[in-house]
C-alpha cells in the first residue's frame, strides 16, 4: 500500500477534522496537506518539486469555486496530471457533467451520516494506493 | 332794236326763266331734304339723350344695387366711394367712412400687394387677385379682387375694383382638402403615433397655424399626454420638446376633456385656465375627441394673434375628430396591448432568468443546509466514540433521535430541490420505455416480501424526460408500499389507451384515503401521515410532473380498503 499524499481543498472545517479523523480511525499513514480555497491550493501547487498524488476538491467554495479551479489545473502543463476526485453536496446533473467533461478521477458524494463518509473514503483511498501514481 | 334781237332776248328771257324753274325746283326739293335730314337729327338726339339719362341711372342703379361689393379708391389706397356691400363686407358703419384700403390687408399679406399695384397701372386691370384682409372689427376675410383703372384725360386718376368675399368658399374647399388629406394620410396606419402626427399636421396646416397638438386619456393616471404636436414644440429630431401632462379638468384642453365640449378662447389673456405650454399663444380652439360618449382625446391648436379660429373652423376640427376616432382608438389598444405584450415579454424573461436563479439557489440553498447536517452527525458520533462508556442507554437513545431527526431533515430538503428541479430543463424529450422505468424504480425501492406488484398490461412508450416518468411512478408505487397494513399487499399498475393520452392507473389494498382529504393531498407540505419518512411532498412532486405533461390526476378510495391513484400523460405535449 503506497502512502499517498493527498491534497484536500475544503473551506468547511469540521470537513477537515473529519477526513483527518477517519484517516486516523482507519490506522492509514497518508500525508494530508489542506488549503481552505482555491487560491491558496493554487499557491500550494506551485512548488513542483512536492505536488500531491491526488485532489480532493469540494465544489461549493468562496473565492474561486471548485469547477473554476478545475479548470485552472486540468489547463496547467504541470498539473493536468494530477487524479483530482469531487468530494461534495451537490448531486446537481449540470456540475456532474461539468466535471467529466473537464476530467476528473471521480465524483463522491458526500453522506450524511458519518459511518457512511468513514466507509466511501475507506473505499476512495484503498482505490489509490493501489494504484501506481506519478511522483 | 330788230326782231331778231328781240327774238334773242325772248328766247333768252325764256331760258333764264326755265332754269330759274328749276333751280327753284331744286333748292325746294333740297330744302324738303334739309327738313328731313333735320328732323331726324333732332329725332336721334331726343333719342340719344333720353338713351344717356337711362344708361345713366341704370348705371347708378347698377352700383348701388350691385350684389359685390364695389370700391372706388384713390391711387394711394384711400375709399373714395363704396357701396353698401362693400361696407358689409369690410365692416364699416357707412358708406361714408373713410379709410384707406391698405390697412385692412393682413400684415403678414402686405407682401403680394406692391406687385399687383404695379401690374393694375401698367395694364390697367387686376383680375383675381386673392388676399386676406382684417376687417375694421377685426375679422379675418379671404377677399378675391378683380380692379380697373379710371382715366381723365388719358392720365390714371383712381382706381375701381369689385370685392368679393371668398372666405366660406375657401373654407369649403380648405375643409374637404383637410377632409381627404387626413383620411388619406392615415390611412393604413396603425401607429398610435403615426397616425396622431399626420392630424396634427394636416389641421395645422389647414388652420394655417404653426401648433398644433394632440392629446390622449390616460385613464389610469386620469391625466393627458402630448402624443403628437406639429410645429414649435418639435425639435431638431421631430420629437415633442418638454412633453407636459395636463391633469383632466385642468386648463382649457383639461376642461375640454372633462366637459367633452370644444371650445374657442378668442383671448387666453383674460382665461384664467390657460397652461402656458411652450410659449403664450392667444388664441386657441380646442375640440375632444369623442368614442362612445367617452372623451379618449383632445386637438389643440394655438394661433398667436387674438380673435383667430372661426365657429367652422371648429365645425371641420370637430368632423375631423370624428372620422380619426374609430383609427385613433384601435391604434389607442394597439399600444395598450403592446405596451402589455413588451411587459409580458419583460416578465417572461425576468421569469426565465429568476427561475434558473431559483434553480441554482435552490441548490445552493440545499448543500447549504446539508452541511450543518453532515457536521452536527460528525460531532455526534465523535462525542460518541470518544465517550463511548460514559453514556447511559437513554443518552444513547437520545443520540440515535438525533440522527433520525437530522435524516428526516436532510430527506426534506432533498424532497424539496425535486420539487423545485422538476419545471427546470424539459427541453430533453425522449422516448422512454415506461416497463423499463418501472423495472428501475422495482430496483431502487425497498419492497417488503408481502408485497406484490403486478403490471397488468404491457406499458408504452411516452415521450419525456426518463428521470421524471421515474420520479413520478416511484412516488406512487412508494406510496403504495409505505401505506400498506395488509397482510399480503398488492399493487395493480395497469394503463389504457386513449387517443390524445394515456391513462395510467395505480392500486393498491392499503390504508386508504378519506374523501375529505382527496384534493389536500396534492398540495404541498401536506401529508395524510405523520410519518418519519414522509416530508410530504412526495404527491405534490407526482402532481408538477403529471401537470408538465398536460394530464390529469385524481383517486378513488375507501377508508382501509385501499386506493387507486388514476393520472393521464398527454401523447403529444408542448415539451418536446
Amino acid at each position: 500500500m503506497n502512502t499517498l499524499n493527498i491534497l484536500l481543498i475544503e473551506d468547511d472545517m469540521i470537513e477537515i477534522m473529519k477526513l483527518n479523523r477517519t484517516v486516523g480511525k482507519l490506522g492509514l499513514r497518508h500525508n494530508i496537506i489542506k488549503a481552505t480555497n482555491g487560491e491558496d491550493a493554487l499557491k500550494l501547487l506551485e512548488k513542483k518539486d512536492s505536488l500531491p498524488d491526488i485532489i480532493l476538491l469540494d465544489l461549493n467554495m468562496p473565492k474561486i469555486s471548485g469547477i473554476e479551479f478545475l479548470n485552472i489545473i486540468k489547463n496547467d502543463h504541470n498539473l493536468k496530471h494530477i487524479p483530482t476526485i469531487i468530494l461534495t453536496t451537490s448531486n446537481n446533473n449540470k456540475d456532474l457533467l461539468e466535471c467529466y467533461k473537464i476530467g476528473i478521477a471521480g465524483y463522491v458524494l458526500k453522506p450524511l451520516k458519518y459511518e457512511d463518509y468513514v466507509s466511501k473514503i475507506e473505499k476512495l483511498l484503498s482505490y489509490w494506493s493501489i494504484n501506481e501514481l506519478i511522483s | 332794236m330788230n326782231q331778231e334781237e328781240i327774238d334773242i332776248l325772248h328766247r333768252a328771257i325764256a331760258r333764264e326763266k326755265a332754269s330759274r324753274k328749276a333751280a327753284e325746283k331744286i333748292l325746294e326739293l333740297k330744302s324738303t331734304e334739309l327738313y328731313e335730314v333735320n328732323k331726324k337729327l333732332e329725332e336721334s338726339h331726343a333719342e340719344l339723350l333720353s338713351l344717356y339719362a337711362k344708361t345713366n341711372s341704370q348705371l347708378q342703379g347698377v352700383f348701388e344695387n350691385i350684389v359685390d361689393a364695389y370700391v372706388i379708391m384713390d391711387l394711394n389706397g384711400n375709399i373714395l366711394k363704396m357701396n353698401d356691400a362693400a361696407v358689409n363686407l369690410l365692416e364699416f358703419e357707412t358708406t361714408k367712412d373713410q379709410a384707406n384700403l391698405m390697412n385692412l390687408v393682413d400684415p403678414s399679406e402686405i407682401d403680394k400687394v406692391a406687385p399687383k399695384f404695379k401690374e393694375l397701372m401698367k395694364t390697367g386691370t387686376v383680375t383675381n387677385f386673392i388676399i386676406k384682409i382684417i376687417t375694421e372689427k377685426g375679422r379675418y376675410k379671404l377677399v378675391h379682387i378683380n380692379a380697373s383703372i379710371i382715366y381723365e384725360n388719358d392720365v390714371a386718376v383712381a382706381s375701381q375694383g369689385i370685392v368679393r368675399d371668398i372666405t366660406a368658399d375657401r373654407e369649403k374647399t380648405l375643409m374637404s382638402e383637410l377632409i381627404n388629406d387626413v383620411a388619406k394620410s392615415i390611412l393604413g396606419k396603425l401607429d398610435l403615433y403615426a397616425i396622431a402626427w399626420e392630424i396634427t399636421r394636416s389641421i395645422a396646416e389647414y388652420l394655417e397655424t404653426y401648433d398644433c397638438v394632440i392629446y390622449v386619456v390616460d385613464e389610469n393616471k386620469n391625466t393627458l399626454e402630448q402624443i403628437a404636436a406639429y410645429g414649435e414644440k418639435l425639435n431638431l429630431k421631430s420629437e415633442i420638446d418638454s412633453k407636459i401632462e395636463i391633469p383632466i379638468g385642468k386648463g382649457v384642453v383639461g376642461t375640454v376633456a372633462k366637459t367633452g365640449v370644444a371650445e374657442i378662447i378668442n383671448d387666453t389673456s383674460v382665461d384664467s385656465r390657460y397652461i402656458v405650454d411652450d410659449k403664450r399663444r392667444l388664441s386657441e380652439v380646442t375640440v375632444p375627441i369623442i368614442s362612445e360618449g367617452k372623451v379618449i382625446g383632445v386637438i389643440d391648436s394655438e394661433h398667436p394673434e387674438r380673435n383667430y379660429f372661426t365657429e367652422k373652423q371648429l365645425i371641420t376640427l370637430q368632423n375631423i375628430a370624428s372620422l380619426v376616432v374609430l383609427q385613433l382608438k384601435s391604434a389607442m389598444n394597439l399600444r395598450e396591448k403592446q405596451k402589455v405584450e413588451n411587459k409580458n415579454k419583460l416578465l417572461i424573461e425576468k421569469l426565465a432568468k429568476s427561475n434558473d436563479e431559483l434553480q441554482e439557489y435552490a441548490h445552493i440553498v440545499s448543500h447549504d443546509l446539508k452541511s450543518p447536517l453532515r457536521s452536527i452527525n460528525a460531532l455526534v458520533n465523535w462525542i460518541k466514540e470518544d465517550n463511548a462508556e460514559n453514556f447511559d442507554t437513554s443518552s444513547l437513545e437520545n443520540f440515535n433521535l438525533i440522527e433520525l431527526t437530522l435524516e428526516k431533515m436532510e430527506s426534506l430538503i432533498t424532497d424539496i430541490l425535486s420539487y423545485s428541479s422538476i419545471d427546470s430543463d424539459i427541453s430533453e424529450s425522449q422516448k422512454i420505455d415506461i416497463n423499463t422505468v418501472i423495472n428501475d424504480v422495482k430496483q431502487i425501492l425497498f419492497i417488503p416480501k408481502h408485497i406484490s406488484i403486478k403490471v397488468k398490461n404491457e406499458l408504452p412508450i411516452l415521450n419525456g424526460e426518463r428521470t421524471k416518468f421515474q420520479q413520478l411512478f416511484q412516488n406512487l408505487i412508494g406510496n403504495a408500499i409505505k401505506y400498506n397494513d395488509k397482510e399480503k399487499g398488492l399493487i395493480e399498475i395497469d394503463v389504457s389507451d386513449e387517443k390524445s393520452f394515456y391513462q395510467f392507473s395505480i392500486k393498491d389494498n392499503g390504508l386508504g384515503i378519506e374523501k375529505k382529504y382527496h384534493e389536500k393531498i396534492f398540495k404541498i407540505f401536506h401529508s395524510f401521515n405523520k410519518n418519519k419518512d414522509s416530508s410530504g411532498i412526495g404527491l405534490s412532486v407526482v402532481k408538477k410532473i403529471v401537470d408538465l405533461y398536460q394530464g390529469e390526476i385524481w383517486l378513488e378510495s375507501e377508508l382501509n380498503k385501499g386506493a387507486t391513484f388514476h393520472f393521464t400523460i398527454k401523447k403529444q405535449h408542448g415539451t418536446t
